[in-house]
């Protein structure tokens, strides 16, 4: 692990109760009717250097917390802090300079860039965005600087996306997001729409990258399989919560809670030999509208009890130890809140 | 197992699909596979391999494409496909052969009721005594089929559309679709591609189920490795329009007898393992009007040497139904390398 650069104790993002509800409109006046509770009081933090996996079945709101910390997205409550300062509070200049420190990577290479702009205009655009560039001799510079870092050629500057095949677009997206020389990168499902082999090319490069360039990655992403290769650790939604939070080692060897232990189980494994017992899971996941009470995964729990459809479990902390937010453990350390 | 050549539900040989242009291509470029009753064969490749343009040749359905089937011969039961007509096609369609695809939403018609559909792919359909289906009795089919395919209170689901139902029940509603039918091959193309790992392992059982419940065979064509290993009876591996390697699926993943089979396996981050680096295979597929000469592989290859890129190589059999494209396979046969 890399050393804490000193001022603030080796902490880069430190993530506390996260709300984001989106309101329902309904009806020929389009009232609101209900809230979306998208992400419902998400903890974590990410120290220097460290990538934290973030995974879950869609609408699990993974995406959109990666959104709300980088403001892309307004946030209900809660509070971001990056290197120390309030994220939230800010506005304007401030938070468009601030904006060098943080970047995004997103899935669709296709949709992603623009088809009308050149490699140096997209790759750039940040530099501009963020007050980082002056001119454009200024930008065509920087880009020429990064684009080898990524396994593109300086030459490619005045080529347009539709000239590139899907894994160099993604290698462009990336660049674009390390041109402004960031601390944290927010990647969602950055290799999802990627051919087998290309995937692995794309995986071995944000991994060198992280060396290199003593990146910090918040890695969001369905695939398990490719989540488990690149984090430190990994952090486990569902349905607008993080249910469990641990280094990858102990959440893929000794899962504890009940969603992450069918999840892996469902993950099928490229060994004919080895034929992985799944654990089949009744039902689909509950409209996020709607969301059970309690527990939200009780209704499709295997181990459910009594308490978990009327209490919610104690929300996990960030801490840093092993943590599920589940009462099948919950009771083992700390008293329920009432028990009759 | 012995190969039984009257034992054989599906025989393609030498299949060949021309697509006009500038410069005509072939997306299926020579295939030959067989599939027996009960059987399933999974059909591997990345994005441009031709797996899905042999599926929708078997089905008939390249004209509709702007292609035609230009060479060889497609037996189903002794019977040559590409000898019937239209009319006969429609017949074999849906009744002998039927398909479910990747997204479900774009293959069920909006305007219409889950079990309209189903009930106009049963009535589209004379019966083996003749005539048409009773409405009122194909409607009780489609329930049927709804309640086989694991859909809660499927006579409310029947009288559902499509965008009512979830990713999941709507894959399981055109499975039902496709199975209403009974017939003796089903085409699944990626068909859990867009559903979360939790609803594929579902799907997956439910294929699995019905399979050996009815003794019907299955083409599964996909690009993920873990499934084939769950499910497929044997596989082919298929890159740019021709098959590399088939064999059987315990075989194939022990010791692939081709450079690509084993760069893809290796390629793939896994649950069951962890590296360092991914061994990425360089490069990128060809595209398919650009081909470099002799094996389309070779400048991808560790294993390629001057006379790779001579001449096509023939696919060669390599003892006990496995088979493979590559003229070193004997050098693979005494390396222990590949998965697991």
């Amino acid at each position: 692990m890399t050393p804490p650069s000193g001022q603030e104790n080796g902490k880069l993002l430190d993530v506390r109760d996260l709300t984001v509800h989106f309101p329902v409109r309904s009806g020929l006046l389009q009232r609101v009717t209900g809230q979306v509770k998208a992400v419902d009081g998400v903890s974590f933090a990410l120290e220097r250097g460290e990538t934290l996996g973030l995974v879950g079945e869609s609408g699990c709101g993974k995406s959109t917390t990666a959104r709300a910390v980088l403001r892309l997205i307004p946030v209900t409550a809660g509070s971001v802090r990056f290197r120390g300062e309030d994220l939230l509070a800010m506005e304007g200049e401030t938070l468009r300079k601030a904006r060098s420190g943080f970047q995004m990577v997103f899935q669709d290479p296709y949709a992603s860039l623009n088809p009308r702009m050149t490699v140096a205009e997209i790759v750039g655009e940040p530099l501009f965005n963020t007050g980082a560039a002056k001119s454009r001799s200024d930008r065509d510079e920087r880009v020429a600087t990064i684009l080898p870092q990524v396994g593109l050629d300086a030459s490619c500057l005045r080529r347009y996306p539709f000239e590139f095949s899907g894994g160099q677009r993604q290698r462009i997206g990336i660049a674009r997001a390390l041109v402004v020389s960031p601390d944290l990168v927010v990647l969602d499902e950055p290799v999802s729409a990627l051919d087998v082999s290309v995937q692995a090319q794309v995986i071995n490069l944000l991994a060198e990258l992280r060396e290199r360039l003593r990146l910090t990655y918040l890695f969001v992403a369905h695939d398990l399989s490719v989540v488990k290769h690149i984090s430190d650790r990994v952090a486990v939604m569902y349905l607008g919560r993080i249910v469990e939070l641990a280094s990858r080692d102990d959440l893929f060897d000794a899962p504890m809670h009940p969603y992450t232990v069918s999840l892996l189980s469902a993950v099928p494994v490229p060994d004919p030999r080895n034929k992985s017992k799944r654990i089949v899971l009744s039902s689909d996941v509950p409209s996020p509208l709607n969301p059970p009470s309690g527990c939200h995964f009780h209704p499709r729990c295997p181990k459910a009890m009594d308490i978990c459809s009327r209490e919610d479990p104690p929300p996990i902390q960030g801490s840093g130890a092993h943590e599920a937010s589940c009462w099948l453990y919950a009771q083992q350390n700390r008293h329920p809140i009432q028990k009759e | 197992m012995a190969d039984e050549r009257n034992d054989v539900l599906l025989d393609l040989r030498d299949v060949r699909v021309r697509f006009p242009g500038p410069k005509a291509v072939y997306p299926v470029d020579g295939v030959s596979l067989d599939i027996r009753p009960g059987e399933t064969l999974g059909l591997v490749g990345e994005s441009g391999s031709g797996k899905s343009m042999t599926s929708l040749a078997i089905m008939g359905l390249i004209a509709k494409q702007g292609g035609a089937v230009t060479g060889g011969n497609i037996y189903f039961k002794g019977r040559d496909l590409l000898a019937l007509s239209d009319r006969e096609m429609m017949d074999v369609r849906g009744r002998e052969i039927s398909m479910i695809f990747q997204e479900p939403m774009t293959s069920l018609n909006p305007v219409y009721t889950i079990g309209d559909q189903i009930v106009e792919a049963i009535r589209a359909h004379a019966l083996p005594e003749g005539g048409r289906m009773p409405k009122r009795q194909a409607w009780d089919r489609a329930v049927e089929m709804l309640a086989r395919v694991g859909i809660p209170s499927p006579e409310k689901r029947a009288s559902s559309w499509p965008h009512l139902l979830s990713g999941g029940m709507r894959q399981r509603a055109m499975i039902a679709m496709a199975l209403s039918l009974d017939p003796e091959l089903l085409i699944a193309d990626e068909p859990t591609t867009a559903l979360d790992v939790t609803i594929q392992a579902q799907i997956l059982e439910l294929i699995g189920e019905l399979k050996a419940a009815r003794r019907m065979s299955v083409l599964l064509i996909t690009h993920n490795l873990g499934i084939v290993a769950e499910i497929a009876d044997r596989v082919a591996v298929m890159y740019t329009g021709r098959i590399l390697e088939i064999a059987p699926t315990v075989d194939l993943f022990r010791r692939p007898l081709h450079p690509y089979t084993r760069g893809l396996m290796e390629s793939i981050p896994r649950m069951d393992r962890t590296v360092k680096e991914l061994a990425a295979i360089p490069g990128m597929v060809p595209p398919i009007d650009a081909l470099p000469p002799g094996c389309a592989f070779s400048p991808r290859c560790p294993l390629a040497e001057a006379r790779c890129r001579q001449a096509v190589p023939p696919l060669e059999d390599a003892g006990n139904g496995h088979k493979s494209r590559c003229l070193r396979w004997r050098d693979l046969v005494a390396d222990k390398g590949g998965a697991a």
